[in-house]
Order: C-alpha cells, then sequence, then structure tokens
C-alpha cells in the first residue's frame, strides 16, 4: 500500500509526524478514512477518536477535535489536544464523567448545558480510547 | 567616626540580599529558556495555521459568505484583555503593559477590561479603574488549559455579541534584552491581517469542505484563538522572566558595588582605630618616661 505524510500538530508539541498508510478521522458526519492520492479537503473534526496506519500496524488516539487538511500527498491535523492510549489517565477521565455527568442534572443555562457536554465528551472519548487497547 | 559594628552588620545585609538577587537571576534565566523552547516550536505551528486560515479565508470572499469573525462591526464595546505578572521585581514590565493599555483604552468609550496578573490589577485599581474580570496564576504556570480557557471565554463573549472587538496587550518578546509591549487584535479577524502570510502550498482551485466551508471556518477560528492565546501568554512569560533576569543582574552588580564600597570603609574606619590607639598607647608610654 502506498504511504502519504501524516502529521498531526498541537500548539504545544509535534504529536505525530511520519509516514502513514490511512487515517480515519471522526467528523460530524461520521467517519472520514484517507488514502494517498486523496482528493484535497478540509475537514472539521469532532472529539474522539483519530485512527492511523503504519507499517501495516493500526494505533489509535484520542484528539480534542480540529481540522484536517488533505492534500494530495501530505495529510496535516491540526487539534488543540493528542494523546495516545498510554498517556490517558484513565482515572481522571473517569472522574471527571463521574462529576460531569452529576452536574448535567442540576445545570441552569445553555452555556452551562453546552459546556458539560463538551467535558463529557472528552472523558468519554479518552475512557473509548483507553479501552480499544486493551 | 563611624561604628565599625554597624557597619559590619550593613555589610553582611546587602550580601545576604546580593545572593537572594543572584538566585532570582539563575531562576528566572532557566524560566525563560523553558518558555523561549515552547515559544518557538508554537510560531511554526501557528505559521502552518495561518497558511491555511488564509486559504479558507479567502474563499469565503469568494463564496460571499458573510462571517461575525471577519467582518469589523462598529457599533459595539471593545474588551481589552491585558496581561502582566503576578510578583514584582521585575524592573518596567508591569508598568509598561498597563501604560499601553491605558493610552490604546482611552480611545475608545466604555472599554471592557480584562486583567489577567495581580500587578495589573493592582495597578489599574490604584488608578481608580475597576477590571470587569481578574485572573492570577497564568505567569507562573502559562498552560495550554489557560489558553484555551481564556480563548473559549473570548470567543462565547465575542458569539454573545457582549462585544465586538477583543484587544490584547502584552509584552512582547523580542530577545533577552529587548521586550517590546504591544496591541494586538483578536477578533475580529481581518483579511488584511493574513496578507503577511506566504502560502505554503497552494490548494487545487476544487477543495472539498467536510461537511461544509462555514463549519470549518467556525471550527478554525476557535483552534487559532486558542493557538495565539498560547502564543501570547508564553510570550509574555518569557518577557517577565527577561525583565526579571536583567532587573536582578543590575540588583547583583548594584549589591558588588555596595559591598566594595563598604568593605573599603571598614577598613579605613578599623585602620584609623587602630592608628588612634597606637597614639594614645605612643603618648603614655612618653609621658610615662618623662615622669621618670
Amino acid at each position: 500500500m502506498s504511504e502519504f505524510l501524516l502529521e498531526i500538530i498541537t500548539p504545544q508539541k509535534q504529536f505525530f509526524s511520519g509516514m502513514a498508510e490511512q487515517v480515519i478521522c471522526q467528523t460530524e458526519n461520521g467517519e472520514i478514512g484517507v488514502l494517498k492520492g486523496h482528493r484535497t479537503m478540509v475537514a472539521s473534526l469532532i472529539i474522539g477518536e483519530i485512527k492511523l496506519k503504519v507499517n501495516g500496524e493500526w494505533k489509535n488516539a484520542y484528539i480534542s477535535g480540529g481540522f484536517m487538511e488533505v492534500r494530495k500527498d501530505e495529510v496535516l491535523v491540526f487539534s488543540n489536544c493528542c494523546e495516545w492510549p498510554d498517556e490517558i489517565d484513565a482515572a481522571k477521565a473517569e472522574e471527571s464523567k463521574r462529576k460531569t455527568l452529576e452536574l448535567i442534572t442540576h445545570e441552569q443555562s445553555v452555556k452551562e448545558h453546552r459546556h458539560n457536554e463538551i467535558v463529557l465528551a472528552r472523558a468519554l472519548a479518552r475512557l473509548k480510547v483507553k479501552k480499544y487497547m486493551q | 567616626m563611624e561604628n565599625i559594628s554597624e557597619l559590619k552588620q550593613h555589610l553582611h545585609a546587602i550580601e545576604q540580599t546580593r545572593q537572594i538577587s543572584n538566585a532570582m537571576y539563575l531562576l528566572s534565566t532557566s524560566r525563560m529558556k523553558k518558555s523561549m523552547q515552547n515559544i518557538e516550536y508554537n510560531l511554526s505551528y501557528l505559521k502552518r495555521l495561518r497558511s491555511t486560515m488564509k486559504d479558507i479565508i479567502s474563499k469565503t470572499k469568494h463564496n460571499m459568505l458573510t462571517d461575525p469573525y471577519i467582518e469589523l462591526t462598529e457599533n459595539g464595546k471593545a474588551l481589552f484583555f491585558v496581561i502582566t505578572s503576578d510578583k514584582g521585581l521585575c524592573g518596567g514590565y508591569n508598568s509598561a503593559v498597563v501604560r499601553l493599555a491605558m493610552e490604546k483604552m482611552s480611545e475608545f468609550s466604555d472599554p471592557v477590561l480584562y486583567s489577567l496578573g495581580l500587578k495589573g490589577t493592582e495597578m489599574f485599581t490604584s488608578h481608580g479603574i475597576k477590571p470587569d474580570g481578574a485572573w492570577y496564576g497564568a505567569s507562573q504556570l502559562p498552560s495550554l488549559h489557560l489558553a484555551s480557557d481564556l480563548g473559549e471565554d473570548i470567543i462565547s463573549r465575542y458569539d454573545s455579541q457582549d462585544v465586538s472587538e477583543v484587544y490584547i496587550v502584552y509584552t512582547e518578546y523580542i530577545n533577552s534584552a529587548v521586550q517590546k509591549p504591544v496591541c494586538k487584535r483578536v477578533l475580529p479577524l481581518l483579511r488584511r491581517d493574513f496578507d503577511d502570510v506566504e502560502y505554503e502550498n497552494k490548494y487545487d482551485a476544487d477543495v472539498l469542505y467536510e461537511p461544509d466551508l462555514q463549519t470549518v471556518f467556525d471550527q478554525a477560528v476557535p483552534q487559532y484563538i486558542v493557538g495565539m492565546m498560547y502564543d501570547i501568554i508564553m510570550q509574555s512569560a518569557a518577557s517577565e522572566n527577561a525583565a526579571r533576569m536583567t532587573a536582578m543582574q543590575n540588583a547583583t552588580k548594584n549589591a558588588d558595588k555596595m559591598i566594595a564600597k563598604l568593605s573599603e570603609q571598614i577598613n579605613a574606619v578599623r585602620q584609623l582605630v587602630i592608628t588612634n590607639e597606637i597614639t594614645e598607647i605612643a603618648a603614655a608610654t612618653q609621658v610615662q618616661n618623662n615622669g621618670v
């Protein structure tokens, strides 16, 4: 399978840079898989999981949303936060999930609801990515 | 004649102060170097993000999209976000930022003021301006987490049309000797802000936006703002430490000068005491001899 250059960058670090065979991201409308030679595209990503196939092996990671820029033989992913499964603190995510579920029952404004939703989505996505590995 | 033990006490105190200022100098040097690394990486990140943004923005023009993030509306309040330090002993770092902020704020009627940093809050309060929001803790630990909190706060205020312009006043880090207070417009983004961006890769004419251009743009703006906020708080932290480094270097030098001067004084006084004693002894001996 032919490869393309994949770069995942955050303001703090270069999360991944190297040749990949395929990358799968989550968008509002579902998952998008990108292979070499995909048409140029800019896609906005939701909080969730990013899967990449490197040297025939699938890796997955948590991603806090962002967007993906697909060029002829290069894919660039911008995100604020990315974590490999072994970087995820499952206990912390579990705690955040529990707390937010509690907060959601007595929230008072739309703004609060939106905030809680995001926090919950992050916690759930982290837990999902962590479980996937085990 | 000066008291020798008093002089010695004074010398001892200065030596202790010198130790402290020297330790702070070393500490701020290492902190500055640490933030420097982050700044460098983040700048390359921002550069690439800007190049993508420019492409999207140029597309919005063709599609005649009107977007609140790129339109300058005249009839709204301006939000000023002023970044200072929590601690003092950093030369003119804080007062320069506050001065610039007050100057810029006087151009607007009824601006909203957010102050990040204890020193800035204190200075504004002493000038009779009460900040509408105040935070602290950023200069000690500038983190991405904080940057995204601040970025989201700015965007939500902008979205709710509370404010129509957002400016950030902070200190730009140029090098370890030069830091410059600047006032930067964060929102709305104007097309001309991206004039200086070089295209890294020109797109083909036909780009697919998923799910659509508007959604992509609305996602890209917060991403860009958070990246920019991170850059701004990192630059401020680096500038603060650089300013403190210079201030402490000067303090250490001054202490060295005072120590040299005081030691000289102590020696002179001691010499004088000894001379006096010898004179007294000699005189006494002479009197005794004459008496015999």
